[in-house]
């Protein structure tokens, strides 16, 4: 792990809403570039685990995340699924997310880390009605969460 | 869907006409007004997708409980030919070996009701409960692959379990096939001190006290008795079942257009049972499995030093017997090998069965029902009708009919508390989110469900339970 530049600005402002499922919480998130999404899913994600306060941490170290997968919607699944391993793991939260480097199926990114305690928990990422796409000039997908 | 035929007065049909890439029909237990509320659901066309899949054998079944899954329904119980079917994590779900556990005391609850209360504490203090805690036993690489390969094997050697538990517990509480080398390295990892924590969510523990008896011989045979006070575990693998059903849905996902399979749902992701990633995941489940039936085994061991702390030395509980509902099985099934995945639902062997243990050899297996909580639940017996109909087969307690979010909308804290509070049940729970997000409202009658399934045969009432303190995260 390095120490945050000061000059970093997260990509995750587009934002997400997370919707009430039956059993579970459906991710909705939006991006007008797919950096931007992605990195907008994952702090959804990081929101639901550890409350809307993780948007106010100021993190002091970075994590390098490298995903690659089958497909674009598989490397959402995973990207996620990978920072869920790592916050319920060491018990992180992860914030400031900086896609750096981004194809069909990989990706290379940088988040900032804090710890954090958990408000609620997620058992898994699933690709239960999974999708990416474009709209209104920009990206939005949907991820179901199984709690 | 009007495709649909009733076939008996709660069973249900979807004839293989219904689409093109059925393979079988799909069939399902429930009561009309059931299947009414069922038509709004995703979960029947779950099923149908379960009717879909290579080496599916006749029929694909639901549950009187079904509900939306990933992939498969809840509630759903899907076997496949050994020889030439697939394997797919998805009909075994997240939480692999989520069950349930009955504990049965020497004692009645008019014996004990003036240390319930300090009974409900010590157990809340003594069992980790919650989110994102672990609990006090941190596994090291080598604790944890004997826990992965010998189940509750390595519960008796590490002082948690006697041999006397073990045959009560489905499999013994081991799958022989289980490998730790198959198991992720993540998933270790994210179970490495989350043995003998109950987790969060539907995860519970109750007491309870035996409300009525149904069947007096069965009862009889299996040490419970009308007031006696018992306790109910309901939790499973815990993060290290779903990190592993995570990564081989991913494995399969990469590797399934190899074998020429594709199917209408990524979630029900597979591969053929005989090849390499089959049999790895099938062997990582049975892995997970055992880390969940040691994870059951400790919370026992650590309810019964809080039972001997507060009632005495004197007292002790026994496991009357351990459930899985979530898991895939080797079982011969009409004369063919089969891979039977249940997810949401429960074994259900009956009498004479070779594979039960002597005590349930006469009765058949007790089959557990936990109900939503504060409400009541059940101890069924399997039967021959199920072995006959249903891959031996039965449910596995209430589904859903609220979202959590819903749940929070109407359920007020202070009415729950007041509510169970008059019933009579201690209540100790780690959050009022928990608690309001389990009320009994978000959940249907469990009593239709277990109905159900008595009146078609599969299983047959033993006794019911009723809740007198519930202890969750």
């Amino acid at each position: 792990m390095t120490p945050l530049p000061s000059d970093r600005t997260p990509d995750s402002s587009a934002g997400f809403d997370l919707l009430a499922h039956s059993g579970d919480v459906k991710l909705r998130a939006r991006g007008a570039t797919l950096e931007q999404l992605f990195a907008s899913a994952a702090q959804g994600m990081m929101t639901y685990l550890f409350g809307a306060e993780i948007a106010r941490i100021r993190p002091q170290q970075t994590e390098e995340i490298r995903v690659e997968a089958a497909d674009r919607e598989a490397l959402l699944v995973d990207w996620l699924s990978e920072l869920l391993f790592r916050a319920t793991t060491h018990y992180r939260a992860y914030v400031d997310f900086h896609i750096r480097d981004m194809e069909e199926r990989k990706l290379i990114a940088t988040a900032g880390v804090a710890s954090a305690e958990a408000i609620d928990d997620i058992k898994a990422v699933t690709h239960h009605d999974l999708s990416i796409r474009k709209r209104d000039g920009g990206w939005e997908a949907i991820v179901v969460l199984d709690i | 869907m009007t495709d649909i035929r009733q076939v008996a007065p709660c069973t249900w049909e979807i004839p293989r006409t219904f689409r093109n890439d059925m393979r079988v029909n799909a069939r399902l237990y429930a009561t009309r007004a059931m299947m009414e509320h069922l038509l709004e659901e995703r979960a029947l066309e779950q099923l149908v997708n379960t009717a879909t899949l290579p080496g599916v054998q006749e029929p694909a079944l639901a549950m009187p409980d079904i509900h939306q899954g990933y992939g498969f329904p809840i509630g759903g119980v899907v076997a496949v030919r050994a020889e030439d079917g697939v394997i797919s994590p998805g009909g075994v779900g997240y939480d692999i070996n989520c069950g349930v556990r009955l504990l049965g005391s020497g004692v009645t609850h008019s014996q004990i009701s003036d240390r319930l209360a300090g009974l409900a504490t010590q157990i809340q203090r003594d069992v980790p409960t919650g989110i994102g805690r672990g609990g006090q036993i941190k596994l090291s690489d080598q604790e944890m692959d004997a826990v992965l390969n010998g189940g509750l094997r390595w519960a008796i050697e590490a002082g948690y379990a006697s041999p006397s538990d073990i045959e009560a517990v489905e499999e013994n509480g081991c799958l022989e096939v289980a490998s730790a080398s198959s198991v992720p390295e993540q998933a270790k990892k994210r179970g490495i001190d989350q043995l003998g924590t109950l987790g969060a969510g539907n995860h519970f523990l109750e007491v309870q006290r035996v409300d009525r008896i149904y069947d007096a011989e069965r009862a009889d045979a299996w040490g419970l008795f009308e007031g006696q006070v018992t306790v109910l575990i309901h939790t499973g693998s815990r993060g290290l079942g779903h990190q592993t059903c995570t990564e081989y849905v991913r494995r399969m996902d990469t590797v399934m257009a190899d074998y020429g399979i594709t199917l209408p749902d990524r979630e029900l992701s597979c591969a053929p049972f005989r090849s390499p990633e089959g049999q790895a995941y099938f062997h990582a489940m049975a892995a997970a499995a055992n880390f969940a039936w040691c994870n059951r085994q400790v919370i026992t061991h650590a309810v019964r030093e809080a039972w001997r702390r507060i009632l005495g030395n004197a007292e002790s509980l026994t496991v009357i017997y351990d459930v899985s509902h979530n898991i895939a099985k080797l079982e011969g099934h009409q004369g063919v090998l089969c891979v039977v995945h249940r997810k949401g639902a429960t074994r259900a062997f009956g009498p004479g069965h070779d594979e039960l243990p002597e005590r349930f050899r006469k009765t058949g297996q007790p089959v557990l029902i936990p109900g939503s909580m504060g409400t009541a639940s059940y101890v069924l017996a399997g039967t021959q009708g199920a072995m006959r109909e249903s891959f031996a087969s039965s449910c596995h307690g209430a589904g859903r009919q609220l979202s959590r979010r819903k749940a929070k909308e109407v359920v007020a804290y202070d009415r729950l508390r007041r509510e169970l509070h008059d019933a009579g049940i201690e209540v100790r729970a780690g959050s009022a989110k928990g608690l309001i997000e389990e009320a009994p409202e978000a959940y249907k009658a469990v009593e239709d469900v277990v109905g159900v399934v008595a009146e078609t045969g599969l299983a047959a009432k033993v006794a019911r339970l009723r809740p007198i303190a519930v202890i969750k995260g």
